[in-house]
């Protein structure tokens, strides 16, 4: 071993503040040192002089934790106890002869004591006929050889086997903690010690029943006499001793540990440790109030609690949960007398508002509000249900007295926490009111609990007013106490819709629309107002489905200043966040409108009913978008609200705004301009809203449709020809036209009589195409492209609007009804100029459109010419060397087979092109290209689309090229990794069910030349004859997959 | 539903109500009958800020099998959802929601939604799920870009 003081050198360096360079060198040295054969006599010397520092010693103390974690022996085990105990004894004596000049031993003391508790479980975590001796007691060894004299060597190991077994009865136990402040700190900190280390140990190990037995029949009398003693003494003493404070802290952390234990043991052990004693104590630390300090324990006491209420609330008994319901409430729901103790929390609350101390405020409502949740669904029974027994009157005060402290006078979040958290209960509440079974409820149930659910409401409202948000932005410079108050206002949301479920319309959303509607826009409203019940009010109606609740659009209806004041909420929004760059008017304004417009949107089935009310939403819409769409805005979020608000209310309301298209198409030639502000999300988004309505234009025949819709292409083109160079601006133009193309798909099946009465007109109309609306497209995509052509964004909106109607049905007429001819001769021309990687992707997702579009009319032939000219020909070289578009080819000939697979079989590169390099890309790399190369063999081998010829053909190829198959996929399979086995899985499946005889002679031929494992071979062969489900051929390829490349099997 | 799922759910949804992180929303839903459905939740994730997601709170449904906490419940966006670890189907593939993989029954409804939000702008490589968002991610940066910006307009906050 190297000299003491060469490790002592070594620990002095270690913990220097400027620790030298090889700091991770010492720091090995030392830990060999501490985990040899030398490291107990080491820890032994470096704790024996107290000439050494105290980082040397508590380097010492952590070799006894080292050897402790590393020691197997019963004898090792002596020692450590030994030279552990004594060495505490020892420090703990210098510590108590002067503890403020020595407080800096503590941390050496905590580390010995938390040594001597492993000690302590490992002892009593075996039989007793195993044990090194008993030891059941740790405070009481401590106390006994602390008081003992010190004695010489030889006599101490008989002394120590006496001390595990000795008692100290009560009298001594207290004697020694009033001896001094410091032996009680330390009777306190090692009982901290235990029972923390204690509850550690216990998410480690599962069985510790003995050791629990064993603290609760010693360690738990001396720690709660001790506690108990302190608590007692800080109810009469608190202010006589200046150095309490300390003290103090100490008996609460003991306290907390002692609760943490408790909770975590009580169903572990025999026997129920109590607490009682030590909670009454506390209730009455709580309510002590003595000037000047006021309160100088409830606010730890009240933390000490509310993590007992919200983690374990029963630790409590029945008659201590009654007490502190009488001090929180001054009533209980189980009985009529009430409590003087209440005085207290009045006085507590009023004194933490006088003088601002909001978090301590916070910590009584959690503590308050986590309480009244353990009997929640109690007062839920006792309140509605005919149990017998309850004192009605009792309870309604009760009631009273939580809808009070819902109604906290101050602003949530920023100052009381009481509103925000008994959300929480009065939606259990609600809840557990919804549950209740209908024969239990009293006659005057349904009632009452409209009364409760409809204050609780009410209460909620101006709670959640946007000004609470306002002061909150005018006091918190950072953003969580915003970000808390915006989850406050949606866990009320929540609320309302939990007590819909109570009130229902006429007690609940005909209140908010009619307290909407009652504020006279022109008498200074209260927008804060509106926009809270505006809030409630469209989380509730965006739940019903309002073109089918023609009652509830008559309540809209008769509110007179309802419309208004949610336009004027709008209207002001927009206005401030024009007007006002801060961030309050900014956020606030942005509330302002996301309220409004949302609220707009939900009820545009209502606004479908009346013109004028549609009319003054549409034109306050377009004023608000022109004012919000500012260069100088720095966020774009107000116009995308109002953007997608128009839009909403279009797509509803398509039919009544016809009359406004005149108004729709100069709005929108000016929004198409180049030099406008808005947004290119609102030019597409405006574009396809003017879609909406012109697509339900059709009372005047085709011609006026089409007239409006050539009006709009000229003015995209027109756009186009006058920024040709602005790549951006005619590509947000051409998105313009596929959005158009879009809205003018019929929506769903149609029912409007009148347009199905006319759909041959319009059919007849667009397959005639009198205003050339689609020569006009496909020139102008063709002019687009003759400079944008190598785009590939250009590429995809070329596309887009070029098949635009490939997924429509024969029957349904749309404008941008192209030929095949015409799609694929585009298709051509933009495969040929452009970048493969990027562009070729989207022609390919809408050449498989074409295929399923015209399946019936294709031929070989056609996907022959299709496979050459997009993948084979110009790109053929790109294909063959990306992955990527390997894949990209191959799910294209997928979609082919899925859809008429003869397609592809009888065409000319079947044999020469498909199946022999599909065969080669069986043994990919890429995920992709593993999925859809095994889906094709799938395919192949199994196809329900098949016709009679399809599948005598591929009967016949499969049986030529079935041994190749086989091999190839085998040997994919064979070096694939794990995730990928199911793929191939499949295909294996498929030939077991199609081709059983030939594949069961393929794989005997085939497996031995992948390896050499004949039993794995011939279990897979087995069991993939016999299985039927894909779960169990997974699984048997699993396991010879794990078998031939010598992994280990996992169990199931 | 086991009692052990059961329990467990309501815890979940006790702590969740108690501390959940800002921004994010998640809740039971609703029966047809107006019974709470445990196994069944709506949430959103908002995007992280200074992130191509961060407009957007994007819905997603967690469904939570019967031997729930023993196997992991199942995330799904909404169908075509555009990320590449996201199915077409809108089933999140993520090593925390897989049994064979991460999943653990301590990991709570906080962590899968915190571990979803990650996913969003730190797609797993070795995870592809949907070919078009996988694609752009690797070989055409800006296109990726664009999308993500306009599928946020979709779910804007």
């Amino acid at each position: 071993m190297s000299s003491i003081q060469g490790v002592v050198e070594l620990i002095e360096s270690l913990y220097s503040p400027h620790p030298p360079p090889n700091v991770n060198q010492i720091q090995q040295q030392l830990q060999t040192i501490q985990k040899s054969q030398d490291g107990l006599r080491l820890a032994n010397e470096l704790l024996l002089h107290n000439e050494l520092s105290n980082n040397v010693k508590y380097f010492g103390a952590l070799t006894y934790a080292v050897q402790l974690n590393t020691s197997g022996h019963d004898d090792d085990l002596w020692e450590l106890f030994r030279g552990n105990l004594l060495h505490l004894t020892s420090i703990s004596r210098t510590y108590a002869s002067d503890p403020s000049a020595n407080s800096s031993l503590l941390v050496i003391i905590k580390k010995l004591m938390s040594n001597l508790a492993l000690i302590f479980f490992k002892a009593n975590d075996r039989q007793p006929e195993e044990s090194f001796n008993r030891w059941d007691n740790p405070i009481e060894t401590f106390i006994n050889l602390f008081s003992s004299p010190e004695l010489s060597s030889d006599k101490i190991d008989g002394l120590l086997a006496d001390m595990l077994v000795a008692s100290v009865n009560y009298q001594n136990l207290i004697q020694f903690v009033e001896s001094s402040e410091a032996l009680n700190l330390l009777i306190l900190l090692f009982s901290e010690v235990i029972v923390e280390d204690l509850t550690k140990a216990q998410s480690q190990k599962l069985n510790l029943s003995h050791l629990h037995k064993v603290v609760h029949q010693n360690l738990y009398i001396s720690a709660m006499s001790v506690i108990n003693h302190n608590l007692e003494k800080m109810l009469f003493t608190y202010d006589q001793n200046s150095s309490r404070p300390t003290l103090t802290e100490n008996v609460f952390r003991c306290v907390n540990a002692w609760i943490s234990y408790t909770s975590i043991s009580r169903n572990l052990s025999e026997g129920r440790m109590d607490l009682s004693e030590t909670f009454e104590l506390l209730i009455r630390l709580m309510c002590t109030y003595k000037p000047p300090q006021s309160f100088p324990y409830s606010s730890t006491v009240v933390a000490i609690f509310g993590d007992i209420f919200a983690n374990d609330p029963t630790l409590l008994n029945y008659e201590l949960r009654s007490s502190v319901e009488g001090l929180f409430l001054g009533v209980s729901q189980n009985s009529t007398s009430v409590s003087g103790g209440h005085e207290w929390m009045l006085q507590y609350m009023n004194y933490l508002v006088t003088n601002e101390i909001y978090e301590d405020l916070k910590d009584l409502a959690l503590c308050v509000v986590d309480f009244l949740q353990v009997s929640n669904l109690n007062v839920c029974n006792k309140l509605f249900t005919s149990v017998p027994n309850s004192d009605q009157r009792n309870l309604q005060q009760y009631v009273k007295v939580l809808l009070q402290m819902t109604n906290f006078s101050l602003t949530p979040v920023l100052e009381e926490f009481f509103s925000v958290r008994m959300v929480d209960f009065w939606l259990d509440l609600c809840d557990g009111y919804s549950n209740l079974v209908p024969e239990t409820l009293k006659p005057e149930t349904p009632e009452l609990a409209a009364d409760i659910f409809g204050q609780v409401i009410q209460i909620y409202l101006p709670k959640i007013s946007l000004s609470n948000k306002q002061k909150i932005l005018q006091n918190d410079e950072e953003d969580s106490l915003i970000h808390e108050f915006d989850d406050f206002r949606v866990a009320v949301l929540d609320l309302a819709e939990s007590a819909w479920s109570v009130l229902g319309n006429d007690k609940l959303t005909d209140k908010l629309i009619a307290s909407i509607g009652e504020i006279n826009p022109s008498s200074g409203v209260d927008l804060f107002q509106v926009e809270a019940l505006s809030y409630l009010l469209q989380k509730l109606l965006s739940d019903m489905t309002l073109s089918e609740c023609p009652w509830m659009c008559d309540t809209l209806g008769s509110s007179s200043f309802f419309l208004p004041n949610i336009l004027l909420l709008i209207k002001t929004g927009c206005q401030q966040e024009n007007s006002n760059g801060s961030k309050e008017a900014h956020i606030l304004s942005t509330d302002f409108v996301k309220t409004g417009t949302s609220l707009i949107g939900t009820i545009s089935a209502f606004l479908k009913q009346d013109s004028q009310k549609l009319g003054e939403c549409v034109n306050t819409l377009f004023q608000c978008l022109e004012s919000c769409t500012n260069p100088s805005a720095n966020d774009s979020k107000v116009e995308l609200l109002v953007t997608k608000c128009i839009s909403e209310v279009c797509e509803m309301c398509r039919q009544e705004l016809t009359s406004y298209l005149p108004t729709f198409t100069k709005v929108h030639r000016a929004m198409l301009q180049r030099n406008s502000h808005v947004s290119n999300f609102t030019r597409q988004k405006f574009t396809r809203a003017l879609g909406y309505i012109i697509q339900s234009f059709i009372n005047d025949g085709p011609e006026p449709q089409a007239q409006f819709l050539s009006q709009i292409i000229d003015v995209i083109a027109d756009g186009i020809n006058e920024a040709n160079s602005d790549r951006d601006h005619v590509l947000c133009l051409l998105t313009c036209f596929s959005e158009l193309g879009s809205a003018m798909v019929q929506p769903g099946e149609p029912d409007d009589l009148l347009y199905l009465s006319q759909l041959s007109v319009f059919l007849n109309f667009w397959t005639q195409d009198p205003l050339q609306l689609r020569s006009k497209t496909s020139n102008l995509l063709e002019h687009v492209m003759s400079q944008y052509g190598k785009d590939p964004e250009f590429i995809e909106v070329g596309c887009l609007i070029m098949g635009k109607s490939l997924s429509l049905p024969e029957e349904k007429p749309h404008f941008l009804k192209f030929q095949m001819q015409e799609i694929m001769d585009f298709m051509v021309r933009r495969s040929s100029n452009c970048e493969p990687t990027t562009g070729l992707p989207y022609i390919a997702y809408h050449l498989e459109k074409v295929v399923n579009q015209y399946k019936s009319t294709l031929t070989p032939q056609d996907f022959d010419f299709m496979l050459s000219e997009f993948f084979l020909g110009q790109h053929g070289p790109a294909v063959a060397a990306d992955p990527d578009l390997s894949q990209l080819m191959v799910n294209f000939i997928n979609s082919v087979m899925d859809t008429r697979p003869g397609l592809a079989i009888h065409c000319e590169h079947w044999t020469t092109f498909i199946m022999p390099e599909l065969l080669k890309l069986l043994p990919s790399k890429e995920r992709f290209t593993i999925s859809a190369v095994t889906k094709f063999w799938t395919k192949v081998v199994n196809n329900k689309k098949f016709t009679r010829n399809d599948e005598i053909t591929i009967r016949e190829q499969v049986s030529s090229v079935g041994l190749q198959l086989t091999q190839q996929t085998m040997y994919s399979l064979f070096h694939t990794q794990r995730s990928d086995l199911n793929f191939y899985s499949d295909l294996l499946r498929a030939l077991v069910a199609r081709y059983p005889l030939p594949f069961k002679q393929w794989l005997m031929q085939v497996l031995p030349q992948l390896c050499d494992n004949q039993p794995a071979h011939h279990l897979l062969i087995e069991k993939l004859f016999i299985t039927r489900g894909s779960r169990a051929a997974a699984n048997a390829v699993l396991e010879w997959w794990l078998d031939c490349n010598g992994l280990p099997h996992v169990s199931q | 539903m086991s009692s052990l799922c059961l329990q467990r759910l309501q815890e979940e949804r006790k702590k969740w109500r108690k501390d959940h992180p800002f921004g994010f929303y998640a809740k039971p839903t609703k029966k047809a009958d107006g019974s709470m459905n445990l196994q069944r939740w709506e949430a959103g994730i908002p995007g992280k800020e200074g992130t191509i997601w961060r407009e957007g709170v994007y819905p997603i449904t967690i469904e939570y099998p019967d031997d729930y906490p023993s196997k992991p419940p199942k995330v799904k966006f909404p169908a075509g959802f555009y990320h590449p670890n996201v199915y077409p189907s809108g089933t999140v593939c993520l090593s925390i929601l897989n049994e064979d993989q991460d999943w653990r029954p301590a990991i709570t409804l906080k962590q899968i939604v915190l571990g979803v939000q990650d996913l969003l702008d730190s797609p797993n490589p070795n995870s592809p799920a949907q070919e078009p968002a996988w694609r752009a991610f690797s070989k055409n940066v800006k296109e990726y870009e664009r999308k993500v910006i306009d599928q946020a307009k979709k779910y804007v906050k």
